[in-house]
């Protein structure tokens, strides 16, 4: 039999090695920026600024997040932007037109994202739950959920929402800010659930041969509909929190969300195809973009450069998504001697 | 009675059908089919393609119910309405390609079933890792149970599989055609494996069309030949070759023998150190004007990387091929067609060799519908039929029309699609890559006297095969392949014990 | 089993959607007032023609089993260009159509380059190019507006003879060359060999990547004529002309018979398609229905599609056990 014999201790650090590099680098990137723009404009890092970024870290991080859980199943959630505007209007149109307390409406809106993501996912598991079908799916709800918020809203935003409400955007705990604290507890818990969870590891077998996962007894059309569900619900949480911070809910919340949220897992080290995932990488490649972006703002890059740069840096995250798989798979497909 | 007989009755009966039909659309797949597996027995389930036994297969591992008839397992009646339920009564299959989780570590493939159980549930991560290895152990595999499925060789891969079916304890295993991509030491390592969980009460059904591995490790035999059993079961002392033969097909084969030709007189083909990046080792040879040259290996022997290099459908191609005389470079499967007149019909029909959702038309019409147009560029439509409608014909393709579905066409059907297409730009060397594999008998039989009849009409033939009769029968010289090199080159003499041993010999010694 | 199955089925597909288109019509011209008249069906009569390029615009990617998602870029870029070229350098309108053309083209080729050389996912690079491609138009045009424009070209978005309008003829004229182009060419088979099974194609010594090349290259020549005649109607070219042609460039055609997976193709299909979107949004105008539900009808459209889609393979592909 061919010999792939390593002691078990030093096979581990292999891995943790692998593991580590990819964190490594994108942490290395981002320290190389933060250098970069603190040559080019020092005032980047004053507390105020810093407060800013955090703010709009955590939000891109939810983001990423919530593409990160389809992701992973091996599909693509083109609708999440729209689930977020959806979500958005209807947690600030509670609280605002109707007048319902905080908290309901908050539990309401994140419902709405909770069922976006069931309808998502029934139609996607009724058509086969592949890949394409998740893309065409999510592209066409998109329009109906972006469709549903506009006709709604009638495109105006709702102002009125209650100051303790807002005071979730601007608030801070220990000095961190309540976006952040809310984030890093979203990650650590879906981060935590992907790799010591039944229903993670599930969702990750479907992502990584869906036929493999069918036979070991995985229902697929379940894991499906599951993992749209708590997809939806980030998105909604993400949205909540956005409108928070901006102090009135706009319907073009989450417009602008689709491209972000393939970058930041997939620069932080998920794979495009399905299986594997990496939650920390997603933070840090939400930290890699709102640097960016930011950056180009202190830096007065003119706005009509936005569209070319993300286009480019999505470019970038899956040419690097590539060479990673392709990397891995010289890692070692030894065909054993006759 | 014998007393091996009253042994064997008083043994328990792992897994009994009686009378199972399943009736699909159409078709009849299965029809009053029944079984008897004792405990710690092999049993070899065999019969041509469409015989029925993947039907079977399916019923016994859950994912399709039996119209009529009863499964029991150890004397409990059984019925599965979905893989989970076979697999936790013990009923277990390893089917033919693998299905396993790359990007998951060895231990968590294993127990992906014991994972998947409950959706809420924490998953004690070095637990996992323990318990695998206590059945990576059973199965003799030396590796990390933390290490990543997708690096390891098609041999591992196969083990981590038996060892999955293991792990739930079943004590029914089904091997779909275990060592179809196999290297020879890892079937050998398989099958004493199999020789050894006998011992512990592990009971297999092993389905393969390799008749030497059936007779080596198989105690029993059901044959399957239409949808019915072909006999009553049989013990492996009862058969010989021949015998199974007959049943699988229901007449004595003939084993036609075929001329013997030697023709070294002109080299249609000279090739000198061509390599590539999948077939690394350098390799030399020529093929003569009019001769059917063997390319024989066991799996993984690199012929079929080999030959992609030859058509130029590999990266970095590397070394000298001359055609007729004169250097010819070729980096593309197109420009092997119009450079060099050569054709490769592949080994994978169904993702490299057809278009599935098209006719017969479309399909055979492929390769050369450049040269059927008229005087405005435009298609001759009459013209791309009439193609099709010859090579129906001169192929014998059982088809009602030649505008049917290739997909609905029958293995030995779609592979003489495969073989017109090729044909259709009147190749002068053409390359047969496991032509036959997967194929009915008589279908086998045609494509043969095809083959033979195209090196008398002076076309050069080369025909990879790992099936060693077909290779005796059939080639005029034999290059001998192992790990990616051609280490024997050898006069064909058409008596199947000598050249049997005499290649073999060349793939066991150290050269 | 001897079932021409698939030409049937188109057949069968076609006519459903012939007949809906019809039903659909005289719906509306029972229900809404103002439907039949020479406005609005000379205005409809444009929409779909410009439409019915958009679907050919995609059809001819869907037709290697692809999407291209900067359709709508392209068509906007390749507008603005020209207007620049007509508004701004005062270049003469044939020729900036022709230049125009050929931009589309290029930049369809690109697509078709970085596809074809870097091995990533299609889906991913046409839906950067989109970004790409539409945010290097607005760098150089410092998101301009061109409404200066020749009248001779704005005559090709207005003018009609014989009561048809020009547009509706430039539609059919390109219906008709790529009908022969995809059913009557050898590289039309190739198309739809390479849909169907690429690496199929390859092994039987198809150019698998020139066709590749070729599919987007022709789907940016259509879907910058898209843009250019969008253009010449509206009468002023912005950059969002085309950044709302994503749902329906896939709907046209696949409620008209092309396969999503590839390998099928129907032309006719795609104009009829495209005439019952364009009849049914012209309906809910009619009806007075707020625009901003436009954007969820056209979504549960495209659900629809696909479903019948799926329908259509599943009948297809019909395997033997």
């Amino acid at each position: 039999m061919s010999t792939l014999t390593k002691a078990p201790s030093k096979n581990k650090m292999l891995l943790e090695n692998i593991k580590r590099s990819s964190n490594f680098s994108v942490g290395g990137v981002i320290i190389l920026l933060m250098v970069i723009l603190w040559v080019m404009k020092p005032d980047f890092f004053s507390q105020a600024n810093f407060n800013v970024i955090a703010k709009i870290v955590s939000i891109t991080a939810l983001v990423g997040l919530s593409q990160m859980i389809i992701l992973a199943g091996g599909g693509m959630n083109v609708s999440v932007g729209a689930i977020g505007g959806l979500v958005g209007i209807v947690t600030g149109g509670m609280m605002d037109v109707l007048g319902f307390p905080v908290v309901i409406a908050i539990v309401v809106g994140l419902a709405t994202g909770m069922l976006c993501g069931v309808i998502n996912g029934l139609i996607i598991a009724k058509s086969g739950s592949s890949g394409v079908s998740s893309f065409l799916t999510t592209l066409a709800t998109a329009s109906v959920f972006t469709g549903l918020n506009l006709g709604i809203t009638k495109a105006t935003p709702f102002y009125n929402l209650p100051e303790t409400f807002k005071y979730i955007g601007s608030g801070s705990i220990l000095s961190i800010p309540i976006l952040l604290w809310v984030m890093l507890i979203v990650i650590v818990i879906f981060g935590m659930g992907f790799k010591y969870t039944s229903l993670g590891r599930q969702i990750l077998a479907v992502g990584g041969n869906v036929k493999a996962a069918e036979l070991s007894g995985i229902l697929v059309g379940r894991i499906t509909v599951i993992s749209h569900l708590l997809s939806g619900l980030v998105a909604g949480i993400a949205a909540v929190l956005l409108v928070a911070r901006l102090g009135s809910a706009q319907p073009d919340v989450g417009s602008d969300w689709m491209l972000f949220s393939f970058a930041a897992p997939l620069i932080g080290g998920t794979r495009l195809a399905g299986g594997k995932i990496n939650a920390t990488g997603t933070v840090l490649g939400a930290i890699v973009l709102v640097l960016i972006s930011n950056g180009m703002v202190h830096l007065n890059i003119d706005v009509y450069w936005m569209n070319l740069i993300q286009g480019l840096i999505i470019l970038a995250a899956v040419a690097i998504d590539r060479i990673r798989t392709i990397n891995a798979e010289r890692m070692g497909v030894r065909k054993s001697e006759y | 009675m014998n007393i091996e007989e009253i042994k064997m009755n008083e043994e328990r009966i792992a897994l009994e059908l009686k009378n199972i039909t399943k009736i699909f659309p159409g078709v009849k797949a299965l029809s009053n089919v029944s079984l008897k597996m004792r405990e710690g027995e092999v049993h070899a389930l065999m019969g041509e393609n469409g015989a029925g036994k993947s039907t079977l297969i399916r019923i016994l591992s859950g994912v399709h119910a039996q119209d009529e008839g009863t499964v029991s397992v150890f004397g409990e009646q059984v019925h599965f309405n979905n893989p989970r339920e076979a697999f936790f009564k013990g009923i277990n299959v390893v089917h033919q390609e693998r299905n396993l989780v790359p990007t998951f570590s060895v231990a968590e493939n294993i127990l992906l079933e014991k994972i998947s159980e409950k959706a809420i549930s924490l998953i004690d991560r070095e637990k996992i890792f323990q318990e695998a290895q206590e059945f990576m152990n059973m199965v003799g595999l030396d590796i990390s149970p933390r290490q990543r499925v997708e690096n390891l060789s098609a041999g591992q891969k196969q083990m981590i599989e038996i060892a999955k079916a293991l792990s739930s304890r079943a004590k029914i295993i089904l091997l779909d055609e275990p060592t179809a991509s196999l290297s020879l030491k890892e079937a050998d390592a398989l099958l004493a494996i199999i020789r050894q969980l006998k011992k512990q009460g592990v009971s297999f059904l092993y389905v393969s069309h390799k008749l030497e591995e059936v007779f080596q490790i198989a105690d029993m035999v059901t044959v399957l030949r239409d949808g019915q059993n072909a006999g009553p079961e049989k013990t492996i002392k009862e058969l010989d070759r021949s015998k199974l033969i007959e049943m699988m097909v229901g007449r004595t084969q003939n084993i036609k023998k075929l001329e013997i030709r030697n023709l070294r007189k002109e080299a249609v083909l000279e090739v000198n150190d061509l390599s590539s990046k999948k077939s690394p080792m350098k390799n030399s040879f020529k093929l003569y004007k009019g001769e059917i040259l063997g390319w024989y290996g066991l799996v993984g022997a690199g012929r079929t990387e080999l030959a992609k290099a030859l058509i130029g459908a590999e990266a970095s191609i590397a070394g000298e091929v001359l055609l007729n005389g004169k250097m010819v470079k070729i980096r593309s499967v197109a420009e092997a067609i119009k450079k060099a007149r050569m054709v490769y019909v592949t080994e994978n029909r169904q993702e490299e060799g057809l278009f599935l959702s098209h006719s017969i038309t479309r399909n055979v019409a492929a390769s050369m519908w450049k040269k059927i147009c008229n005087r405005f560029f435009m298609l001759d439509l009459e013209e791309e039929k009439k193609v099709a409608e010859y090579y129906k014909q001169k192929l014998e393709i059982r088809t009602p029309s030649i505008e049917q579905l290739v997909a609905n066409l029958s293995g030995g059907n779609k592979q003489k699609v495969c073989i017109a297409k090729g044909l259709s730009v009147k190749p002068e060397i053409l390359i047969f890559d496991e032509p036959t594999v997967g194929i009915d008998i008589k279908t086998k039989s045609e494509i043969h006297d095809l083959i033979s009849n195209l090196a008398y009409e002076g076309i050069s033939i080369i025909v990879i095969s790992s099936d060693m009769p077909e290779i005796v029968q059939l080639v005029d010289r034999i290059l001998v392949f192992k790990n990616g090199q051609i280490c024997g080159e050898l006069q064909n003499c058409k008596d199947y014990d000598p050249m049997s041993r005499n290649i073999m010999d060349h793939i066991f010694s150290k050269i | 089993m001897g079932r021409k199955l698939i030409n049937d089925l188109i057949k069968k597909d076609i006519a459903s959607v012939t007949i809906a288109v019809f039903v659909i019509s005289i719906l509306l011209t029972m229900v809404t007032e103002g439907f039949t008249s020479a406005f609005n069906l000379d205005s409809l009569g444009r929409t779909i023609a410009i439409t019915a390029i958009v679907g050919f615009s995609q059809l001819m990617v869907l037709s290697i089993g692809q999407f291209n998602l900067a359709l709508g870029s392209m068509a906007g870029v390749t507008g603005m260009f020209t207007a620049a070229l007509m508004e701004k350098y005062a270049i003469p309108v044939l020729l900036a159509l022709i230049i125009g053309a050929l931009i589309g083209m290029i930049l369809g080729y690109i697509q078709g380059l970085l596809i074809v050389k870097t091995g990533i996912n299609p889906f991913i690079i046409t839906l950067s190019l989109a970004s790409i491609y539409l945010g290097i138009a607005t760098v150089a045009t410092k998101s301009e507006m061109y409404s200066n424009l020749p009248a001779g070209f704005r005559a090709i978005g207005k003018a009609s003879v014989f009561h048809v309008p020009i547009l509706f003829l430039i539609t059919l004229g390109v219906a008709v060359i790529l009908s022969v182009f995809m059913y009557r060419l050898p590289i039309g088979r190739q198309i739809l060999a390479t849909g169907a099974s690429e690496r199929a194609a390859y092994f039987s010594g198809i150019k698998t990547s020139g066709i590749i090349l070729t599919a987007h290259s022709i789907s940016g020549l259509l879907a910058g004529m898209a843009g250019i005649l969008q253009v010449a109607r509206l009468g002023s070219a912005q950059l969002s002309v085309g950044q709302d042609w994503m749902l329906v460039s896939f709907a046209a055609p696949v409620l008209g018979a092309t396969i999503l997976s590839g390998g099928k193709v129907s032309v006719s299909g795609a104009i009829l398609g495209a005439m019952l979107m364009s009849i049914m949004i012209n309906g809910l105008v009619l009806l007075n229905i707020n625009s901003n539900w436009f954007q969820a009808f056209l979504g549960v459209m495209l659900l629809a599609a696909f479903q019948v889609d799926r329908l259509r393979l599943s009948f297809v592909m019909q395997k033997k056990i």
